[in-house]
């Protein structure tokens, strides 16, 4: 297929106010992974981070959708070794859909298991509350690598 | 009647005059004068042309500049951390890297193809060769067998002891094959047995083993060669050979080319299932 271009307002808008030039709009997403607001942290007493929830948004299971494609990659990118699971549960009936958690279980490295609750929650409020349940390091503003294109500097 | 019929005889290219059933009638083909473009459609020709040609040649000299003067420009372990913490989260299958080559040729040229054999493979097949003789048992390991063995292996699985059978292809030389048959129900329902006529029992081992551990194929498709190189789940150094093993393979296809201008290598992009393209030394 060759390439076609796609109406500007026909685009879906993934992240809004990027901007529109092709390199400009790949070094910020780039600089979204390393530094996404409020989310560079190091998680040094965490053994293991499990985040399960619902596919569809409905019901109050979009925070944690929201908490894993924005927050949980730049946790990634500043604890490389620190393992990340992530359960999308299917469910058919409503039934199912109504009782199906969404829960972050945070396993310590003395062996306590602590679980937040994310339904009906925003992402920026479930990062605040695992930082503040994990006391969790902040990354040095200068630690954070920062992509520029050449010519700006 | 006004039409006129020479000879009885017409044939439709000469005079388009027929007779059917008794009845004359004429057909006349339709001929068009030969469409004359104007001035304005041939100048846009031209200047379209032209347009053509300065974007292949400013291709061609994009891609001398080297990899590091392009903004999105990164090493590869680093680039990894990037796309590794996009796939966070992702099952291991979904998650590969892959890369993508700009290949620069003259129109016309014959699309690049080869194949790739990786030092890390992405699914890894494991092959046990039987064998007397110890020569060939040696060739098979450095072939890149998984195991190889002789007579012992029989006698372990004819007394049914806790044998590793967890292989995807079993081969057997012609001196050993009539010793199988002992064992021939424990391997038949796996579909392991060696047989001539699958071509499992040979002399060749070395041959046969390096062809059956898999080359990845691959082939310019729009002036670009894309491949999967590894997992999220690869370590750096093997992501790092496989893309080495790549770019030797891409460059000895180039070099079976024949054309009038060099084909040249544009900027590779090193990408996720989900993640960003990011600009590597090639």
């Amino acid at each position: 297929m060759p390439y076609q271009k796609i109406a500007e307002n026909l685009r879906p808008l993934l992240i809004k106010g990027l901007p529109k030039s092709k390199v400009y709009k790949q070094l910020a997403h780039l600089n979204l992974i390393a530094n996404y607001e409020g989310s560079a942290y190091r998680f040094n007493d965490v053994s293991k981070l499990e985040l399960i929830f619902k596919k569809m948004n409905a019901y109050g299971h979009m925070g944690a959708r929201k908490f894993w494609m924005n927050n949980l990659r730049t946790i990634n990118f500043h604890n490389p070794q620190l393992p990340i699971e992530v359960h999308r549960v299917e469910c058919a009936t409503k039934e199912e859909q109504m009782n199906c958690p969404s829960v972050l279980k945070v396993y310590l490295k003395d062996g306590q298991i602590k679980s937040i609750d994310c339904k009906s929650k925003q992402h920026q409020d479930i990062m605040k509350e695992l930082v503040e349940l994990t006391k969790a390091e902040k990354v040095p503003e200068e630690e954070i690598p920062v992509l520029k294109d050449e010519a700006e500097k | 009647m006004y039409a006129l019929v020479r000879g009885g005889r017409v044939s439709l290219s000469e005079g388009a005059i027929a007779s059917v059933g008794g009845r004359l009638f004429t057909t006349s083909s339709r001929t068009l004068a030969p469409a004359v473009k104007s001035k304005k459609e041939l100048d846009a020709k031209k200047a379209k042309d032209k347009r053509l040609e300065r974007r292949e040649a400013k291709k061609r000299l994009d891609s001398k500049k080297p990899a590091k003067s392009s903004p999105l420009f990164m090493d590869i372990s680093n680039a990894l951390r990037y796309l590794r913490a996009a796939e966070v989260g992702r099952p291991v299958k979904e998650a590969s890297i892959s890369i993508q080559t700009a290949i620069i040729s003259e129109r016309g040229t014959a699309p690049l193809q080869g194949a790739v054999r990786f030092p890390k493979p992405l699914k890894e097949t494991r092959i046990l060769c039987l064998s007397l003789d110890p020569e060939k048992k040696q060739e098979a390991l450095d072939a890149g067998a998984t195991a190889a063995d002789d007579t012992s292996f029989i006698d372990a699985v004819s007394e049914g002891g806790a044998v590793d059978l967890n292989y995807d292809k079993i081969i057997a030389t012609p001196d050993i094959e009539p010793m199988l048959r002992k064992i021939a129900r424990v391997l038949g329902p796996r579909g392991l047995m060696p047989s001539a006529k699958k071509g499992t029992v040979t002399n060749e081992v070395g041959n046969l083993i390096s062809g059956a551990l898999g080359t990845q194929p691959f082939r310019e498709r729009n002036s670009n060669v894309s491949l999967t190189v590894g997992r999220c789940d690869f370590m750096d150094e093997d992501v790092i050979k496989n893309v080495l093993a790549t770019s030797k393979a891409v460059r000895d296809a180039i070099s079976g080319i024949k054309s009038k201008k060099p084909i040249l290598i544009g900027r590779t992009v090193l990408s996720s299932t989900h993640g960003p393209g990011i600009v590597i030394n090639f």
